[in-house]
């Protein structure tokens, strides 16, 4: 139990000391991750829109398609893109592998399928309700999508938020193809894993805290966004 | 432009759905300034007419056209829906969408709220107005766009007595032709000047509406207005 209370302490001292090779990891999870958000957003976001808004050929298997992927194991994702970037792959010549934008990669094909998925709901919802108004201004489909994605901003960005969580949370994919390199494509996860296996808890555990603050902190923006949308932007009477 | 005092045309127009005709070889004009009351019961088709009129449905058979200085339509729904946005942001929209610059459309609807009296509501959400409230804004936004007609579809089926009165009035100070749809024969009679009566999808009588209150041509809207039907 007292050797359970020094660890945790040992971890806590690295957080608040700043320790250089916590905030490097901490540093590197953040890049990929949210690198991996802006990308898999600015192609999920229309994606979802255009499948909520309009009905095109293949747009069915598309929708069957981003569904089944939404819950892709990671690992499957990382051996996927492994075989695609090793040297024998096809992609094999760009020598991506075991760096920084293989994991980006990896993450944008496990949170794409949320994003798309999650925001095509949402903005499928919000057309429905808003058709008649649509239909009866006679607006074109760029405009309807652009009035869409303004209008479910705020639940839009707690799909954005949804999609962070995994993507800083995964692990099996971004050491497949990252291979948790020291300096270079070490991350939060794939670090827990490795000092755990060193016996290494202290560091582990200083980790195990950031990924539960951010968990923790996405949730609390989460909470904000929809109180502060309510509170702004009123709910109907009828709802 | 034309002389004529006709705004719309339906010639043999037809409307099916899966449920069967809802509307049956309807050959109608519709007078151009005139407040055009279509009345019937429940499920008589007038929503389906008022909704081929304005072009959110479109015809099984038989053609609708308006005359060449009818350029545009719109339409007010018995539950309107708003953005999620406030009262002056809503019809800002409306406006920027029909490309009117930023400073002009600002003006606009300040001066449209305004004119009806709902200035006090201007960065109000609008989605948390009162029924009345929301349909009176419809109405204004309904009304910003500048229609050469105007469709109303039960404006007031949930209102109550107070707000059916404030719209009521709207509708009546209006210079735009509107032409509404409604089950209220007493509406009908406060707010009317021509009556289409319409039941089971079918037109059955055209009249003046002190014409058709006082000497119904038809069974049906005899036993109509006497509440039989």
């Amino acid at each position: 139990m007292a050797e359970n209370s020094n660890i945790f302490l040992e971890s806590i001292y690295l957080i608040v000391s700043f320790n250089r090779d916590l905030m490097e990891i901490i540093g590197m999870s953040m890049y990929v991750s949210i690198s991996a958000l802006l990308i898999a957003a600015s192609v999920g976001l229309p994606l979802g829109a255009l499948l909520a808004t309009r009905s095109f050929f293949g747009s069915k298997v598309i929708s069957i398609f981003v569904n089944a992927f939404m819950g892709m194991p990671p690992v499957v994702a990382g051996l996927i893109i492994y075989m695609l970037l090793s040297r024998g792959g096809p992609l094999g010549l760009l020598g991506l592998l075991y760096t920084t934008s293989a994991m980006i990669i990896a993450q944008c094909i496990l949170i794409l399928p949320i994003i798309a998925a999650l925001s095509r709901q949402v903005i499928e919802d919000a057309n429905r309700e808003y058709n008649l108004l649509f239909l009866s201004l006679r607006i074109d489909t760029f405009t309807r999508i652009k009035t869409l994605l303004i209008e479910c901003r705020f639940s839009l960005i707690t799909v954005l938020l949804a999609g962070f969580g995994r993507a800083i949370a995964e692990v099996g994919a971004v050491m497949i193809v990252g291979g948790n390199i020291e300096h270079s494509t070490r991350t939060m996860t794939t670090s827990i894993q490795m000092e755990i296996s060193k016996g290494n808890l202290e560091l582990a555990m200083a980790l195990g805290i950031i990924l539960l603050f951010l968990s923790l902190s996405i949730n609390i923006l989460m909470n904000i966004f929809k109180t502060y949308f309510q509170n702004t932007n009123g709910v109907s009477r009828d709802e | 432009m034309t002389n004529s005092n006709i705004a719309l045309h339906l010639d043999n127009v037809s409307f099916r759905h899966e449920k069967g005709e809802a509307l049956q070889k309807t050959s109608l004009e519709f007078k151009k300034a005139k407040n055009t009351v279509i009345l019937g019961p429940n499920g008589a088709g007038k929503s389906i007419l008022l909704k081929l009129c304005h072009g959110l449905l479109q015809p099984s058979s038989g053609h609708l056209f308006f005359e060449s200085d009818i350029i545009n339509t719109c339409m007010v729904f018995p539950k309107p829906v708003f953005l999620r946005r406030t009262v002056l942001e809503n019809l800002e929209y409306v406006l920027e969408i029909k490309g009117i610059e930023k400073k002009i459309r600002i003006e606009k609807a300040k001066n449209a709220l305004k004119q009806f009296s709902m200035s006090d509501f201007i960065n109000h959400p609008a989605r948390n107005l009162s029924s009345g409230e929301k349909q009176r804004l419809s109405l204004i936004r309904a009304l910003l766009l500048d229609p050469d007609i105007l469709f109303l579809d039960e404006p007031t089926s949930n209102l109550d007595p107070s707000a059916t009165g404030t719209l009521e009035k709207m509708i009546k100070d209006t210079d735009v032709t509107t032409i509404m749809a409604t089950h209220d024969i007493m509406q009908a009679k406060r707010v009317a000047e021509y009556i289409i009566f319409i039941n089971q999808g079918k037109v059955k009588e055209c009249a003046g509406a002190a014409t058709f209150f006082n000497r119904p041509a038809t069974e049906e809207a005899r036993k109509f207005i006497e509440g039989k039907l």
